[in-house]
């Protein structure tokens, strides 16, 4: 027997549990090799004193307290069975993966709405963009009603206006060149002296 | 009530006999916490889990089997508690992200301050670390004293499996206490043990 498969033994040598003919070997191969022996010895020693280790109790009234439940008719509480456990792991799992997805994509855009009415087709889709969007439209945030949008947008135009007027006027060079052209509909009046 | 077997005891039990149930759990109350509260640690939580396992017997005592050992009905009852309760842990671990900040060691005293009744308490800190299916079978073999059939049929798994998880679980403790090898073999022998101060 070699100290490899002493050592996969030893703890049923110890138990006293193997065959006679493998508890021969085992003993005769502790004699002869002194870091087995230590070993067991020392396995020995945990499995005694794991035996003499200090009983734990429960309290005084532990007795009383648990025939009361009984008399009082308590039924044991319910615990999660396998597949409930994992339904409701996997459902907590869904919930958290559906927040996280939430917070760093935004909610669902009015194109992307758009696109998915559109089904299931495998074509590639192509997204229009207009040119001329509004201001508004232009807003990729959440979704703002557009009254609020509107009245936001005026206050926004009218602290522009002011921030304007109350700044000091600065002689600015004229880069603009007054264009005067002559109004195809203008009507020119002559007068009768002439 | 005259001391008598278990069977007979569930027997009565099972005829609902209250002075009997009172006398089952006296009689086996000391030995599943033991077994509970060296899995869970917690005493409040392994008194509560002790409470459930005798009203699911007492709910279920029509439908024991006097085929299998009271005992082994009984520890089976309790080990599932325990292991949902485990389970519960595990996942309230993963939410908090506490396992981030799991105890990986135990401090265990350097050698040159072990004394021979300090090895008790070492090895109760050592038997904690132990990963959870070497715990109960340890627990279950060294401590209840339960037989490999016996702890095969309570966990469920071949005597072949619990063998293997009691020599690894075993074999774990002895590394966890290497630092104190010289002391365990002194007492082994049964020699005095030299201590050495630096």
């Amino acid at each position: 027997m070699n100290c490899r498969k002493v050592y996969r033994l030893l703890s049923a040598f110890i138990d006293g549990s193997l065959e006679q003919s493998e508890m021969a070997e085992m003993e005769q191969h502790l004699k002869q090799c002194p870091s087995c022996s230590v070993r067991a010895a020392e396995m020995r020693l945990i499995v005694q004193t794991a035996g003499e280790l200090e009983q734990l109790r429960p309290g005084p009234h532990f007795v009383n307290r648990t025939l009361c439940a009984i008399e009082n008719g308590a039924r044991p509480a319910a615990s999660l069975s396998g597949w409930r456990f994992a339904l409701t792991l996997s459902g907590t799992a869904f919930a958290l993966a559906a927040c996280l997805t939430l917070i760093m994509v935004g909610p669902p855009s009015e194109s992307s709405l758009a696109l998915n009415k559109q089904g299931g087709s495998n074509k590639p889709i192509l997204i229009k963009v207009n040119q001329t969007q509004n201001a508004g439209d232009r807003f990729e945030g959440f979704p703002v009603p557009a009254e609020i949008l509107k009245r936001d947008l005026a206050a926004a135009d009218s602290m522009n206006k002011d921030s304007v007027a109350s700044k000091p006027t600065v002689p600015m060079p004229n880069l603009l060149q007054r264009v005067d052209f002559e109004d195809p509909l203008e009507v020119k009046i002559e007068s009768k002296g002439k | 009530m005259d001391k008598i077997g278990d069977r007979e005891l569930f027997s009565r039990v099972a005829a609902d006999d209250q002075k009997a149930f009172a006398e089952f759990v006296e009689r086996y109350k000391d030995r599943l916490f033991n077994f509970i509260a060296r899995i869970i640690i917690e005493r409040e939580t392994a008194e509560d889990i002790l409470q459930e396992t005798f009203l699911r017997v007492y709910n279920q005592r029509k439908s024991y089997s006097p085929d299998f050992a009271l005992s082994t009905w009984v520890f089976t009852i309790a080990l599932n508690l325990v292991r949902s309760e485990l389970r519960r842990r595990k996942l309230r671990r993963y939410m908090s992200l506490d396992f981030l900040k799991e105890e990986t060691n135990v401090e265990i005293p350097d050698k040159t301050n072990a004394e021979p009744m300090k090895l008790k308490p070492i090895l109760e800190k050592a038997i904690r670390l132990l990963p959870e299916e070497y715990r109960l079978a340890f627990v279950l073999c060294d401590i209840e004293r339960l037989p490999y059939h016996e702890i095969a049929e309570i966990m469920r798994v071949p005597v072949g499996t619990v063998k293997s998880r009691i020599n690894r679980a075993r074999a774990m403790l002895r590394e966890r206490i290497l630092p104190h090898k010289e002391l365990n073999y002194e007492l082994s022998k049964g020699l005095p043990l030299v201590i050495s101060v630096h």
